[in-house]
């Protein structure tokens, strides 16, 4: 073997391993590797923007979450920067539902759960595209299924006047059901039977006492 | 005398040429047309222009005295009256009977449909000779088979589609009619009897646009509990003759497959109408041809009214085991095994029948749950799930249907039909007083916190045309055990309970 080419070899070599690495990453990455899709990084786009938004007012929202003792839904207030559309408030109000109480009450829509997407019609009815995965981790029943979808309407209703009705969506479809149980086929009003008259219950702290009042809440 | 003659004499001579007149459907993939057929010297004929009409829009006609040209789709038809043939684009086509022209209206014979019509249009045509109807279009018909089997006090009639269909069933003139929907039907046999002497025959009609099944009963008096199942691709009826009043209820208790507690044996046999009966008093008051022999030839008790039924749905099943427990209980599993009890409980008084709306494997959808019980006409409707309650201790609470928003009754003029979606809304009240006297009966129960009556959104309650509530048990949640929710001494109270609580609901209806 003459000198050069044990040269070219030597280089060879380092380019033949690093190609074959490459080759393996672009293969894993095409063929195995899950890859976001464009939709879902747009999703995450906008669902940041809604909630950084500071076009609006700054306002304190009355989130409604669902309490075990009772098997009612209590009032949780919130600071929230509205944004100036419409649909960005919605967005930034399930949000809020899906990141959970702060104040003792259960989760209404499980940590999983994402919005694909918001629109609002000119008789006020918002229809809410839910992800699939707002399915998953969820308690189905009739009764966890009815104060989850409750919990959404009447925080819409109560807090942005513009909403006076909630049509669910899942994945861009019209779905029977949310898990088997609640019917899913028609636009929700609020409902405020669904609603606690009652204080929340403890260990829950009341209410701050700078909370924007609750239309459409009985006793409140 | 002499004038009747003469009369008789004319009628004779002059016979009514219209001996009778039948409907020809022609079934498309936007709907049905009917076009009536004349019956001229024992031939069927059919209007030609409404015939053409049908398969494509007629763009000309030339008539004259004794012909009529046409275009239809750029083709030229030519018919002559009293010719059996006739031209297409010229071209001569010979058929069995000669065209007619009656009182302005041009007539062709039933052979044209088979011989002429695929060749005016350049859509598919399905016509078998002999039929009255044909499919035109991408349809395709479903057809069906048909099975007799003998049960205890009676008999049950399968029907087997090729495909879904929609079931609405009506008694009229002592029949059963099985309306079959919108859909494209065909019979294999239009007309089917059988040697029964519950069921005597079976004919398929769609005169009117309407395929139906009209059910022949071989008595007056016989109880018909119709059922769809897989989907709508089966529809099973049972027909019992009802158990006498007093005599039979007494006896044991036990009812018979169907609930009726006939205690007839082999009664339901494919034999010769009146023969295979041991005793059948019901069936002595419907004349000499079914007499039978009665015990000790006592009087006979009039039969029993048809039972009321009640519809029990459990609810998921199949592949869907619904909610969960940390110890592995589904409510799949849970509530089957509770229906199932309240089931036993209920017939166990013989005074009701029940239909379970799912059994085995099978996960009927939502919908097709509600139309199986609508079909059967229920006095009530239970469905029962499990789920989180939110506690840990054994909890029940009662739904009854509560739409997600007011129906807008106010925007559209009421109208003979009742919509789909809103069928329960006129039950509300009924379903109120069910859920009353269910969570009534279930806070007699120790340890169970049964708690008072609620109103949801449930989806399964909502196209029910009868008393419902929906039941569920709790709590069935991942993160607590269900062993005191699937104790059978535990299911065995509140099944009593509720079967107790719908009792009083159909005897106080009845």
């Amino acid at each position: 073997m003459s000198r050069r080419t044990k040269i070219l070899l030597l280089l060879l070599v380092p380019v033949l391993v690093v190609g074959s690495l490459y080759l393996r990453t672009l293969v894993r990455w095409a063929f195995f590797e899950r890859r976001a899709p464009a939709e879902n990084a747009a999703r995450a786009k906008l669902n940041q923007a809604a909630l950084q938004a500071t076009a609006g007012p700054a306002a304190t929202v009355a989130l409604y979450f669902p309490f075990r003792a009772d098997e009612k839904l209590h009032a949780e207030t919130r600071a929230l920067a509205l944004a100036a559309d419409p649909t960005d408030r919605i967005r930034q109000v399930v949000l809020a539902l899906i990141e959970g109480p702060t104040q003792g009450g259960a989760r209404a829509l499980p940590a999983s759960a994402d919005v694909r997407g918001v629109f609002l019609t000119a008789d006020g009815t918002a229809y809410l595209d839910l992800s699939a995965s707002s399915l998953g981790d969820f308690n189905a029943g009739i009764e966890s299924e009815t104060l989850a979808l409750y919990a959404v309407v009447d925080s819409l209703t109560a807090n942005l006047p513009e909403v006076k009705r909630v049509q669910f969506l899942v994945e861009g479809q019209e779905v029977d059901t949310l898990d088997g149980h609640a019917d899913l086929s028609a636009a929700y009003a609020p409902n405020p039977a669904w609603i606690a008259s009652a204080p929340s219950p403890a260990p829950a702290p009341a209410p701050a006492s700078g909370a924007k009042p609750v239309a459409g809440s009985p006793g409140a | 005398m002499p004038a009747a003659t003469a009369l008789g004499l004319l009628l004779w001579l002059c016979p009514a040429r219209r001996a009778r007149s039948d409907n020809f459907v022609f079934y498309l993939p936007n709907g049905r047309h009917l076009v009536t057929m004349q019956t001229l010297d024992h031939v069927h004929y059919a209007p030609l222009l409404a015939v053409l009409n049908v398969v494509g829009a007629v763009q000309s006609v030339e008539e004259k005295r004794s012909s009529l040209k046409l275009s239809i789709g750029g083709q030229r038809l030519e018919v002559h009256a009293g010719e059996r043939k006739l031209k297409l684009n010229k071209h001569e086509i010979k058929i069995e009977n000669p065209v007619r022209e009656e009182d302005g209206v041009w007539l062709v014979p039933l052979d044209f449909f088979d011989s002429v019509l695929p060749k005016l249009t350049t859509q598919t045509v399905r016509y078998r000779a002999g039929d009255e109807r044909m499919f035109i279009g991408n349809l395709q018909p479903i057809t069906y088979s048909t099975h007799l089997s003998p049960i205890a006090g009676g008999a049950r009639l399968t029907v087997q589609f090729t495909g879904p269909v929609t079931v609405q069933t009506a008694s009229t003139n002592g029949q059963w009619i099985v309306f079959l929907g919108d859909n494209s039907l065909v019979p294999l046999e239009s007309q089917i009897q059988f040697q029964n002497r519950y069921v005597t025959a079976m004919r398929f009609d769609d005169q009117d646009g309407v395929p139906k099944l009209i059910i022949a009963p071989g008595e007056a008096g016989l109880n018909f509990y119709p059922k769809v199942t897989e989907g709508g691709r089966t529809f099973e009826a049972e027909v019992i003759q009802p158990a006498a009043a007093a005599v039979q209820t007494a006896n044991g208790g036990q009812p018979s497959a169907g609930g009726a507690a006939a205690p007839s044996s082999g009664g339901g046999a494919p034999s010769p109408a009146g023969s295979g009966q041991s005793a059948a008093p019901g069936a002595a008051a419907h004349g000499a041809a079914q007499a039978e022999a009665t015990p000790g030839g006592a009087a006979v008790a009039p039969p029993a009214p048809r039972l009321p039924i009640v519809v029990l749905d459990a609810g998921h099943g199949g592949p869907d085991a619904g909610a969960h427990s940390r110890d592995g209980v589904t409510e799949r599993d849970l509530v089957a095994a509770l229906a199932e009890r309240v089931r036993a409980a209920l017939t166990a008084g013989g005074k009701v029948r029940v239909l379970m709306t799912r059994q085995g494997a099978s996960d009927p959808g939502i919908d097709e749950r509600d139309a199986m019980a609508n079909l059967a006409r229920p006095a009530a409707f239970v469905t029962f799930h499990a789920g989180d309650l939110g506690g840990a201790a054994p909890a029940v609470e009662v739904y009854t249907y509560a739409a997600p928003s007011a129906p807008d009754s106010a925007a559209e003029p009421p109208t003979l039909f009742v919509p789909w979606n809103e069928a329960q809304q006129a039950h509300l009240a009924r379903s109120r007083d069910l859920a009353g006297l269910v969570a009534k009966q279930l806070k007699g129960i120790s340890g169970l916190e049964a708690r008072d009556p609620n109103q949801a959104p449930v989806r399964q309650l909502r196209s029910v045309d009868a008393p419902a509530v929906a039941l569920e048990l709790g709590t069935l949640a991942p993160d607590q055990d269900a062993a005191a929710l699937n104790a059978p001494a535990f299911q065995d109270q509140v099944a009593k309970a509720v079967a107790e609580a719908i009792s009083e609901l159909v005897q106080g209806a009845s």
